[in-house]
């Protein structure tokens, strides 16, 4: 007999497939009325039900998407994802929601979302170009329904049958609580930044229709002005989301750091370069008319590169370690199942490949404009060389992903390229679009005379040199700054430290001349930015970005060089220890201890260790509360404690603490968890060790070794009596517990019996109870060794710590968010420009505007 | 467009020698740890973490370092001194990949690359089984 709620779940969970293929089946049905209604004169009939399928079809993934976060809200842990990816303990709302989407189906799930809102945008706007760009688009909706259908999020967990139910006594179905989220995941970023990176990944399919569309009429003016306003959008989007990214992992991963060229990141990095050269083409092309081939190419294949990331993140492809064992990625991959990864291959085969050859057989029938960029100093030659420089730091990066898979293909053994690799090749790229930011606004389109693009440039060249020679100072005091934490001999040093230890002129002179670039191209952009806001407010977006831009090579230059990490121990009860002018002392743990686990405080994620730091400048501070010292609290704590079997399975999670002033971060991070530091008797090295029926004086309390008892191959354990001063007799059995499970080099593996730690007879002043941790026995001599924390006698804990010092990390923040924000502005432009597109005026030869000149 | 195609041609052929340069220099050569006892140069070993007594991965508040040791596939072991931040995956991760140099016979590091097993991998739970119920 099954129970009535199993007998609803059976149902809802047909309900989401059932959902799903009416996706599927109204895409198909939407194709054929397409077709139809683009080879025969249309009725208004066809039309109707062309759009009417297509809503019917969005609709339903909407719906899809809707159902699932309901089930993942409302804590169905009888479906498999939900039981995997939410439990009881995730209590704010807006989280329970966000673990919709932390898992793999869910990600498919968010994206075909967002590209089901954008459709209805793409058909309403479209124009003529419905019949092109509708199929297409609806097509991708299928497939990713099918990639749902096949890796699924509606599967049930499957009930025990009655014998497997004997084995599990306290079995229930369906399963009271969940596995719970990753507490990495349990951040506010992580409700916004997967919703806009993949808002940006799913715009990116509509210059990929309109490209396709544009092939296929071979009318490759008119697609330019329509798909504007969808590639500066995703631009934006996508930067913003890269930027989300890249803030999570400084603010929670304890990285130190925000961008680490892991695959993953690159995956998101490399359609943001190319579909930025788009923008950056597609402006060409309506000023200039150039371009056309490329714009075609890049709007083709920004969409591709997604799908290869897609690919090479989900396919497991990186997740694989090669021949030598070398591990690809510090991201964990969830891998595709084989039948859901065909479709994306199906996917990634049918619109590259597709589009790339529908691009090849037109590539002959494209007009080509002669005149564009036949004079050096020209804004067509700029932009020229801009999408150029994009298109090669695209395919840099794209090539350094993908290696580990090309030698595995070429059967060499596969290498993954360090950061390093990113961080060589990307400077010259870097200075170069720098420098060409910086000159832009000075020159015009077809010809700038020289002498005038000169006159223009000198103020703008006079600022940066004076900014380069402020660098070449505030270089050398950072260099001196990090010279005092540097020590040659450790071997444990960061890679930027040993890449600036090897060649620190070399160093300094990108550092300076990359951010003096910046500068140039900071200040250039905001002369005309201001210029072109007060005539033209919305046509000020682009320049804005550029600002953005600067500033941000700026930051990150200087923030990434000139970083400064140092590793302290701070012990409690012991004077502060100073890094960097900062004055650190512990100050106590505020976390509550469990029972039986004295040197395991339960550490949830509002719990810290607090440490009390005293800034360089303490004594000048005018103290408002009398306060001149500020408390920071890395977070540590276990996310798993009520899960986990026995202490060692305990999952830890390590949490920096940031303190932000305008001028630099100062970053405190647990290089470890904290380790509890037991005293040790005179002349030994750990522990006591105690010869059966010896006493010792230890603290306040004479300790003897009683007896020894356990069973053979099981237990072992020993009988202590403690005697205080006041004569009061106190006993404690610490047993090791013989696992069988792992058994090397002849040592039995051994655990500590939690209930016999501690010693709650004994407190000490501040409530911690005594504790007898047992080390080992001999088993020949009986000898014992223990660890001891008593009153008079007490441990401590050894907070090892990580602290950063990052200057100028503001300014890289500052400039991604006005980037982003003229992006915006400039999408703002493009969309109240589209406006007057009317269907008929393609007959008309393209008029190609006048640009804000520098003359004006 | 003449113009265009000399700056074009030149930014590319730069970049792609450049690239080359920088690929081999950032090459790391991947060693078992016989090898790596004799290297005078940085190199990576991968192995399986040790969790035994004696073996036990411990916190070095001395030297402010996580010590552990590794077996690698020849059932070699040495002993890793890592200073930098312990990654997250370490307590359950089965293996590592470390890279560092040997000194004294103690393998030096300052990266490792932990692989994340599964989430609760090997531990039985009555739920982990699917099913699959009104697939196609």
């Amino acid at each position: 007999m099954k129970e009535p709620a199993q007998e609803l779940s059976q149902i809802a969970d047909k309900l989401g497939f059932s959902i799903l293929w009416s996706c599927v089946v109204f895409a198909i049905l939407s194709i054929v009325l397409y077709i139809v209604w683009h080879f025969r004169t249309p009725s208004r009939a066809i039309k109707v039900a062309s759009r009417a399928s297509y809503a019917l079809s969005a609709l339903s993934f909407l719906a899809m998407t809707a159902y699932l976060g309901y089930l993942v809200y409302a804590r169905k842990y009888q479906y498999s994802y939900v039981w995997q990816h939410t439990g009881n303990d995730l209590d704010f709302w807006w989280y329970r929601l966000a673990a919709t989407w932390s898992g793999q189906e869910g990600s498919f799930a968010l994206w075909g979302f967002w590209a089901a809102i954008i459709g209805f945008l793409v058909m309403w706007k479209a124009g003529k170009y419905e019949t092109y760009v509708m199929p297409i688009y609806v097509s991708m909706l299928a497939i990713l329904a099918l990639i749902l259908i096949k890796q699924s999020p509606f599967l049930l967990v499957a009930p025990l049958t009655p014998a497997e139910i004997a084995l599990h006594p306290n079995y229930v179905y369906p399963p009271p609580d969940g596995l719970g989220l990753n507490p990495s995941l349990q951040n506010y970023w992580m409700t916004i930044h997967p919703p806009t990176i993949f808002f940006g990944f799913a715009s990116l399919l509509v210059p990929f229709v309109y490209a396709v569309a544009a092939l296929m009429k071979k009318d490759y003016e008119d697609w330019v002005p329509r798909v504007m306003p969808y590639a500066l959008l995703s631009c934006a989007t996508l930067g913003g989301g890269l930027f989300m990214g890249g803030y999570w992992a400084y603010e929670t991963q304890g990285w130190h750091g925000f961008w680490a060229w892991d695959p993953v990141e690159n995956a998101s990095f490399f359609p943001w370069l190319a579909i930025t050269g788009l923008v950056h083409g597609l402006v060409v092309q309506k000023s200039r008319g150039g371009m056309v081939r490329t714009n075609l190419f890049l709007g083709i294949f920004a969409y591709s590169l997604f799908l290869i990331g897609t690919f090479l993140t989900r396919s497991g492809a990186l997740a694989q370690e090669d021949a030598n064992g070398q591990l690809l990625s510090v991201h964990a991959f969830a891998n595709l199942q084989s039948s859901a990864l065909f479709f994306l291959v199906l996917m990634l085969a049918v619109y590259w490949g597709g589009g790339t050859l529908l691009w090849l057989i037109r590539l002959r029938s494209i007009p080509v404009r002669p005149t564009l960029g036949d004079h050096p100093v020209s804004r067509d030659m700029a932009l020229f060389v801009s999408v150029l420089l994009m298109i090669v730091a695209c395919l840099l990066v794209t090539l350094g992903t993908t290696t580990p898979l090309l030698r595995s293909w070429t059967h060499q053994t596969p290498w993954q390229p360090k950061s390093s690799f990113y961080n060589t090749v990307m400077l010259p790229i870097t200075l170069m679009i720098a420098l060409g930011i910086g000159i832009v606004p000075w020159v015009a389109w077809r010809r700038t005379n020289p002498a005038t693009f000169l006159r223009k440039l000198v103020v703008p060249w006079i600022l940066m040199l004076g900014f380069g020679f402020f660098m070449v100072f505030w270089a050398r005091n950072a260099q001196f700054a990090l010279e005092q934490v540097f020590d040659p001999t450790d071997t444990g040093m960061t890679e930027t430290m040993r890449a600036w230890k090897d060649s620190r002129t070399l160093q300094r002179l990108s550092v300076v001349s990359l951010s003096a670039l910046g500068f140039l191209a900071a200040i250039s952009n905001s002369m005309l930015a201001y210029r072109v806001f007060r005539a033209k407010p919305l046509n000020a977006g682009g320049w804005l970005a550029h600002v953005g831009i600067g500033v941000m090579i700026i930051g990150i230059s200087v923030s990434n060089t000139y970083e400064r990490t140092q590793r302290v121990v701070v012990m409690e009860g012991e004077p502060a220890k100073e890094v960097f002018g900062y004055k650190i002392a512990f100050e106590k743990m505020t976390g509550k201890l469990i029972a039986g686990r004295p040197i395991n405080p339960d550490y949830d994620m509002s719990n810290a260790v607090q440490l009390r730091v005293t800034p360089p400048n303490a004594e000048n501070i005018e103290a408002k509360d009398g306060a001149k010292t500020f408390l920071v609290e890395p977070r540590w704590f276990v996310h798993n404690k009520h899960k986990a079997p026995t202490e060692d399975k305990f999952e830890r999670m390590r949490w920096p603490h940031i303190d932000k002033y305008f001028g630099h971060d100062f970053y405190v991070g647990l290089a470890n968890d904290p380790v509890f530091v037991f005293p040790t008797a005179k002349g030994e090295e750990e522990g006591v060790t105690f010869q059966l029926k010896e006493k010792k004086r230890l603290g306040s309390y004479t300790v003897g070794y009683f007896e020894q008892f356990g069973e053979p191959g099981k237990l072992m354990g020993a009988h202590f009596v403690m005697v205080g001063e006041d004569a009061q007799v106190i006993s404690a059995y610490p047993a090791l517990q013989i696992l069988r499970e792992e058994n090397g080099e002849g040592m039995p593996n051994m655990s500590m019996l939690p209930k016999n730690i501690e010693i709650p007879e004994l407190k000490d002043k501040s409530g911690r109870p005594g504790i007898i941790y047992l080390d080992k026995i001999d088993p020949a001599t009986k000898a014992a060794t223990v660890r001891m924390s008593l009153p008079g006698m007490e441990g401590k804990w050894a907070i090892p710590l990580e602290i950063t010092f990052k200057p100028w990390i503001n300014v890289v923040w500052i400039g991604i968010l006005v980037a982003v924000l003229g992006a915006l502005l400039a999408m703002v432009r493009r969309i109240v420009e589209a406006r007057t597109i009317k269907d008929s005026t393609s007959l008309t030869p393209p008029k190609f505007e006048v640009w804000e000149t520098p003359e004006g | 467009m003449k113009t265009a195609y000399i700056i074009a041609a030149l930014i590319i052929s730069t970049a792609l020698g450049f690239t080359m340069w920088a690929f081999s220099n950032s090459m790391t050569p991947y060693v078992n740890i016989k090898q790596a006892r004799v290297s005078s140069t940085p190199v990576q070993v991968r192995g399986k973490i040790l969790r035994k007594t004696g073996r036990l991965p411990y916190y070095d508040n001395k030297e402010n370092a996580l010590r552990f040791w590794i077996e690698d596939a020849n059932k070699e072991q040495i002993e890793v001194v890592y200073k930098g931040a312990k990654p997250e995956a370490f307590d359950t991760a089965p293996e590592t990949a470390a890279h560092g140099l040997v000194r004294d016979g103690k393998l030096y590091s300052d990266s490792l690359v932990v692989k994340c097993p599964s989430k609760y991998e090997g531990e039985k739970s009555p739920y982990q089984k699917k099913k699959s119920e009104g697939t196609t």
